[in-house]
């Protein structure tokens, strides 16, 4: 349930982003409020994942603002739209296969000791991080066999939502999947839709970008529809249906923004 | 057999005992170190190898091997190597002989210039690694190269020879240079660096950065983990441990030899390997480099009590490497395929 009386967390105005000749995005424009799951969808080639890289920080906008909290913000590299609170689960997932699953949880933000002691000489306090990777996991209800165990042997559902947790553990705000369940077969892809659809009650917002219309309306709120590099229509999904958005992103409904009809009389 | 369904929750697999002593990461080198030590108490017995003397010589031998071996074990984990520590012993045995033997000056001070070219070398190793992005393998064996015969060539010009004494090493005497029965004080100082050692990888956040960088380098760097940071610590470690060696050596022998060393070049990434360090990063243990450098130590002193030609050492050992990784890549993903069920 999308909060709509409050303000966006997120929001993208009229993101451009030309590669050489290439316009990947025209104008794309994307609002994320608290609590709420935003379904991108959008033919191959729309500019969905460039949007999402530019909202990850790791290509740069040629055009455009990204508003967060109100506030303008400049996201130069990964790191910046990390510390502003949007985590991005990669596609690749950027799991270590050797290291276990509280490891990979914990990877990069290892919890030191509380004992002072102990923290002089840097030590790892495993005991809490194994705890409190465990009871993340539980909160999401994501099912792995054992946090110890390295996560080379894990099923790629087991892998996604520990991606996911991972967001949730380091008190991400915002979290950006790009087609998270591309991979997956039925159950594993029941299993990570009810993790995203679980982060609502951990204040967490998401994007997701998928190309299967029946997944993307039971797990989202709101859907925007990206044609040829622009941002052309956003539905509430209650209101909704799976033809609308269809005729939608191949252009047989057209989409809602003069610009946007004007972009499909000339192509 | 049924297909793998992932999300049905999986109570903890009960392991026998065998299966559980087969996942442990060390196992492999830890049988091997067993099997090997009775072959040569049998064999070598007679003559001495299980005497004091004998025990002495093997472990003086993994000590010094292993000073080395235990960063260079870390560095593989993280997934570099390190080629240059072969002249970085010679160099800091030189620079110690040179300066305190030749020109007298005080042990300190000629301690302190191995260590700093120690420090010195691991920088450059590490920046031409981060900043060319060039195989490790390639810029260490380049700097061994480039440093060996700096050290052969100045050492020439200065004192006209190789080879330089070093007569009183004064306060430096007993700490690098005496014996108890016959073990070195190196056995001490080995034992130091391996508390060091698995302090820093089993139980601190950089351990785990070692770790995540030879796992997989785009994860830990997407993570936040200063990849380039991991590696220079390590190549300075590294390079620092074997200007540690080489000044024990010339303190020890009383000589610095600007050609030593260069057989641990190779030997140091031998037992890392023996002790069950992947090669391609991601995966070894502390224990498990410990357990290499024993058995590189039991067996070249082993085959010399056993009376046989000692000429054969490097093929029992390049023989004992081709075991060794065949069964380490065997245990290692009995270890990592832990909770995955068999399709
Ligand atoms: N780095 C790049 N260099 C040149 N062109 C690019 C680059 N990245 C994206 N493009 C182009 O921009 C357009 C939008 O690509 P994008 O990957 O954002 O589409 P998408 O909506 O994610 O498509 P898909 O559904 O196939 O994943 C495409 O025409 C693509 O070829
Ligand atoms: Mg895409």
């Amino acid at each position: 349930m999308g909060n709509a009386a409050a303000a966006p967390v997120l929001e993208a105005r009229n993101i451009a982003r030309h590669f050489g000749a290439v316009t990947a995005l025209a104008d794309a424009s994307l609002q994320l409020y608290p609590r709420e799951v935003v379904g991108l969808v959008g033919d191959n080639g729309a500019g969905k994942s460039t949007l999402l890289k530019i909202l990850s920080g790791i290509v740069a906008p040629s055009a455009g603002e990204i508003v967060i909290d109100g506030r303008p913000v400049v996201l130069k590299r990964a790191q910046d739209a990390m510390d502003a609170g949007i985590e991005t689960v990669y596609q690749d997932l950027a799991l270590v296969d050797t290291m276990s699953a509280y490891q990979n949880v914990y990877l990069g933000r290892e919890e030191l000791s509380a004992n002072p002691l102990k923290r002089f000489f840097n030590l790892v306090d495993d005991r809490r991080m194994r705890e409190r990777a465990r009871e993340v996991l539980d909160a999401l209800q994501v099912k792995i066999p054992s946090i110890n165990v390295s996560v080379k042997g894990m099923s790629g559902g087991q892998r996604q939502c520990l991606a996911i947790a991972r967001a949730l553990l380091w008190g991400r705000r915002i979290v950006i999947l790009d087609e998270p369940t591309a991979a997956l077969g039925v159950r594993e892809t029941g299993q990570v839709l009810e993790v995203i659809r679980d982060l609502r009650k951990h204040d967490v917002s998401v994007i997701i970008v998928s190309h299967n219309m029946q997944q993307l309306m039971s797990v989202a709120d709101r859907i925007t529809v990206m044609r040829l590099g622009r941002s052309i229509a956003t539905r509430t999904v209650k209101d909704t249906e799976v033809n609308e958005i269809v005729g939608l992103i191949t252009g047989a409904i057209p989409g809602d923004s003069p610009e946007a009809r004007a972009a499909e009389v000339a192509a | 057999m049924q297909t793998t369904t992932a999300d049905t929750p999986v109570p903890a697999t009960r392991y026998g005992v065998l299966e559980r002593l087969l996942r442990i990461v060390w196992i492999g080198p830890a049988i091997a170190a067993l099997v090997i030590y009775i072959f040569f108490v049998i064999v070598g017995g007679a003559s001495g190898f299980f005497s004091v003397p004998g025990t002495a010589g093997w472990l003086n031998t993994a000590a010094e091997l292993g000073i080395i071996a235990l960063p260079i074990g870390l560095l593989m984990i993280a997934g570099e190597f390190d080629l240059s520590t072969g002249s970085v012993v010679g160099a800091a045995a030189i620079i110690v002989a040179l300066g305190t033997g030749f020109y007298g000056l005080p042990i300190e001070l000629t301690m302190s210039m191995a260590l700093a070219m120690g420090v010195a070398v691991g920088c450059f190793n590490a920046f031409l690694v981060n900043a060319t992005r060039l195989p490790s393998f390639i810029v260490t064996l380049a700097s061994n190269f480039i440093l060996a015969g700096t050290s052969l060539g100045l050492s020439r010009l200065i004192s006209g020879s190789s080879n330089v004494s070093l007569k009183d090493a004064g306060w430096a005497e007993p700490i690098f240079g005496s014996k108890w029965m016959f073990f070195n004080v190196s056995v001490l100082w080995y034992l130091v660096a391996i508390v060091l050692a698995a302090w820093v990888l089993k139980q601190t956040r950089f351990g785990n950065w070692i770790f995540a960088t030879g796992g997989n380098v785009d994860a830990a760097r997407r993570a936040g983990v200063p990849v380039a940071r991991v590696k220079l610590i390590l190549f300075i470690w590294t390079a620092v441990s074997a200007a540690f060696v080489g000044i024990m050596s010339a303190v020890m022998y009383n000589q610095g030899n600007a050609a030593q060393g260069q057989g641990y070049v190779f030997q140091t990434a031998i037992a890392a390997v023996i002790g069950g360090v992947l090669l391609q990063g991601g995966f070894g243990s502390v224990i498990g480099i410990v357990l290499g450098t024993f058995i590189y130590g039991i067996v070249s002193l082993g085959l010399f009590y056993t009376g046989w030609p000692t000429d054969w050492l490097a093929t029992f050992i390049g023989g004992l490497l081709v075991i060794a990784v065949l069964t380490n890549n065997f245990v290692r993903e009995l270890a990592l395929n832990r909770g995955k069920k068999k399709p």
